[in-house]
């Protein structure tokens, strides 16, 4: 009898621990797929939320920089007469109208980093046509004031010559209006002898760059300081004997490649290329640099 | 015991602690971006002492010139003393350098190169110690178990011609002279009419520690650094002046090339305080106007060049300013400042030579230039 007691609590006994293992393990499963289906559907949600506040802040840095250029536009009458400016105005109206047309895309996967990229390239062409109108305006008022100058000295007739010499800036020595433009950047893969361009990071086995350099001072040559920068955001480099450093108003900066160019009156491209040891993916990004001064960017991305 | 055995015990000693320390080293001093692959050694049985230097060979190492040193460590055996105890102590050293590139670096034997060096060579024939070379090259073979381990002796002029061929790329390869500020001597040459089989020498009998020793022979009482500085000028307006005008004009280098590459140990320093943003780079280019710059500091401002302060300038958050700190360290223990001041005057006094108007010249500081031969004669002797 007492055996028999024994025996229906040990039963008990094991079957309630099955019973418990079970639920145990459904619990476990439950709270364990459970989060992961929760976590895809906050994935869902905030890669949504995140996409429009993305558009959003990308609208107002747009609205922005176009308020910009319109004050710089109604502002400064001079820029208009300057062809260089006007030319300079063509070319973002068109990327004014580029962006405008990605941020109004409101279907999902519209590439916004197509339209920050071309937002980068408004706002570092509008700084360029600041420099243009700041130059064009100090040229101005010094002509005004050589030309007060002159109208005294003519009215108290001294025959003192007066210094008609004009001392540039000593950090350039040289008005920076020069720009790089039709820059291109691609990765190059080797197939059978033949180079062919690559999107592919595995594959590339270098890359290359080429560009124009525009309106640059007339008659003179200068060190063109070359970056391209990594997804990890080093400075690539080819071979030390090929790279050093400038000075930038933002400190010293490390060049990846520097080409000499002299202004002979023809447009000729620059290029170079570079071999690194190993291509990472993401976005390169590549620099011209003249006197200090950034004078063109534009970015590839490799997967 | 006799020495074949005590060798042999010793270097299994040396052998146990390396590689009880090998799994520290292996995780510790080799970064995970390097390749074991591409790694090599080279071992030179000096006069003074044993040197093991690995390094890394990069992709297209000969047109670009890229080789990475990795570990440059050496033990001081004086074998030209030729006494049993310092031929005992270099076959040691030769032996458990040798296994430490083997085992804790893991490169394979065929990869690893070892040679005697010129100095030793020139002395034993003054002693008629020949014998005494053949011999610790048969030890060392028996002490590996290779027979066919091979120990060459190379010449001052094939280590000068196998360093330009190891640093200076393909590209710039006939139009480079490259320049050696040793502590004792200064030595170089290039390669003239396309032919790398001689190179056009170059050598001044003046070196950072010889500058530095007549500048401390004129101090008298007066051991300010003003006194130093003064002294200093006086020195190198002197001899050494009129021999580097001479040397120059003789090796006719100025008209043949376009770069002037200088490696040392005071070329490694001024580059490291420098240009401490191109801390991962083997050579960075400089200008006349930025050593003279940099000798005023050393002068006036040298707190400025302290480890600290030169981490404190990077702006660059890419840059590894842990190795730029390291590395500044370690130019400060191995030169104080009047060794600075002697060093960038000679450096100054060289360049200026090649400094034209007419015509710019290229100017380079090597930073790794002792262990520029290695990699030359791993192009030479390496199997693909």
């Amino acid at each position: 009898m007492r055996k028999n007691n024994y025996d229906s609590i040990l039963y008990s006994s094991i079957v309630i621990l099955i019973i418990s293992a079970v639920m145990l393990g459904i619990t476990g499963y439950q709270l364990y797929f459970g989060n992961i289906i929760n976590q895809k559907k906050t994935g869902l949600l905030s890669y949504s939320t995140v996409n429009k506040s993305e558009r959003d802040s990308l609208q107002q840095i747009y609205n922005s920089t176009t308020q910009k250029i319109d004050a710089n536009v109604q502002g400064g009458g001079i820029i208009l007469e300057n062809k260089n400016a006007q030319a300079m105005l063509g070319e973002m109206n068109k990327l004014r109208q580029e962006i405008a047309i990605l941020l109004k895309e409101q279907q999902p996967g519209a590439d916004l980093n197509i339209a920050k990229q071309k937002i980068e390239e408004l706002q570092h062409k509008l700084e360029i046509l600041q420099n243009l109108y700041t130059n064009v305006d100090s040229e101005n008022k010094r002509l005004q004031r050589l030309i007060g100058q002159l109208i005294a000295a003519d009215k108290t007739n001294s025959s003192s010559p007066i210094n008609l010499s004009f001392k540039e800036p000593q950090t350039t020595g040289k008005t920076n209006t020069a720009v790089a433009a039709a820059m291109h950047l691609y990765a190059i893969t080797i197939h059978n002898s033949t180079e062919e361009e690559t999107n592919a990071s595995d594959e590339a086995e270098k890359i290359v760059g080429s560009f124009f350099i525009k309106n640059f001072p007339a008659n003179s040559g200068g060190d063109i300081h070359i970056v391209v920068l990594q997804p990890d955001g080093k400075v690539m480099i080819n071979s030390a004997w090929d790279t050093g450093t400038f000075n930038t108003r933002e400190g010293k900066k490390i060049y990846s490649r520097k080409l000499y160019f002299e202004d002979s009156g023809d447009e000729k491209p620059l290029n170079f290329s570079l071999t690194p040891d190993r291509f990472l993916k993401g976005d390169y990004m590549l620099q011209v640099w003249y006197n200090g001064v950034l004078i063109g960017k534009t970015t590839r991305k490799l997967t | 015991m006799n020495t074949g055995k005590f060798t042999l015990l010793f270097a299994l000693i040396c052998l146990t602690l390396v590689i009880k320390t090998g799994t520290a080293f292996s995780q510790n001093t080799l970064p995970l971006k390097i390749k074991k692959a591409n790694l090599y050694a080279g071992i030179d049985v000096g006069s003074k002492g044993v040197k093991l230097s690995i390094i890394e060979m990069k992709k297209n190492a000969a047109s670009t010139g890229a080789f990475k040193s990795i570990k440059d460590s050496s033990v001081n055996t004086d074998f030209i003393s030729f006494t049993p105890s310092s031929f005992t102590a270099t076959l040691n050293a030769l032996t458990s350098l040798y296994y430490v590139a083997m085992k804790v670096y893991e490169i394979n034997s065929s990869r690893i190169f070892a040679v005697v060096s010129s100095g030793i060579k020139g002395q034993a024939e003054k002693e008629n110690k020949n014998d005494w070379i053949q011999k610790l090259a048969d030890s060392f073979r028996l002490n590996i178990n290779e027979p066919a381990r091979k120990l060459e002796i190379i010449d001052g002029m094939e280590e000068a011609r196998l360093s330009h061929l190891g640093i200076v790329p393909e590209a710039r390869r006939y139009n480079t002279f490259l320049i050696d500020i040793g502590s004792g001597n200064t030595k170089g040459g290039y390669f003239r009419n396309g032919n790398t089989k001689t190179l056009k020498l170059f050598l001044l009998n003046w070196g950072t520690k010889t500058i530095s020793n007549a500048t401390e022979k004129r101090l008298e009482n007066d051991k300010s650094l003003t006194n130093y500085n003064k002294q200093l000028g006086r020195v190198l307006a002197g001899e050494p002046d009129e021999e580097i005008v001479y040397a120059v004009n003789e090796s006719g280098a100025y008209n043949m090339n376009d770069n002037f590459a200088i490696s040392g140990g005071i070329a490694w320093a001024a580059a490291t305080l420098l240009y401490p943003e191109l801390i991962e780079n083997s050579v960075v280019p400089f200008t006349f106007n930025d050593l003279v710059k940099f000798s005023e500091r050393l002068l006036n401002n040298y707190s400025s060049l302290s480890a600290e302060n030169i981490a404190r300038s990077i702006q660059d958050s890419t840059i590894d300013k842990a190795a730029i700190i390291s590395e500044t360290q370690r130019v400060h223990k191995v030169f104080d400042q009047k060794a600075l001041m002697a060093g960038t005057g000679l450096l100054i006094k060289i360049v200026r030579q090649f400094e034209g108007t007419m015509e710019k010249k290229n100017f380079f500081l090597v930073k790794n230039g002792q262990v520029g031969w290695i990699s030359a004669y791993v192009n030479q002797n390496a199997t693909p």
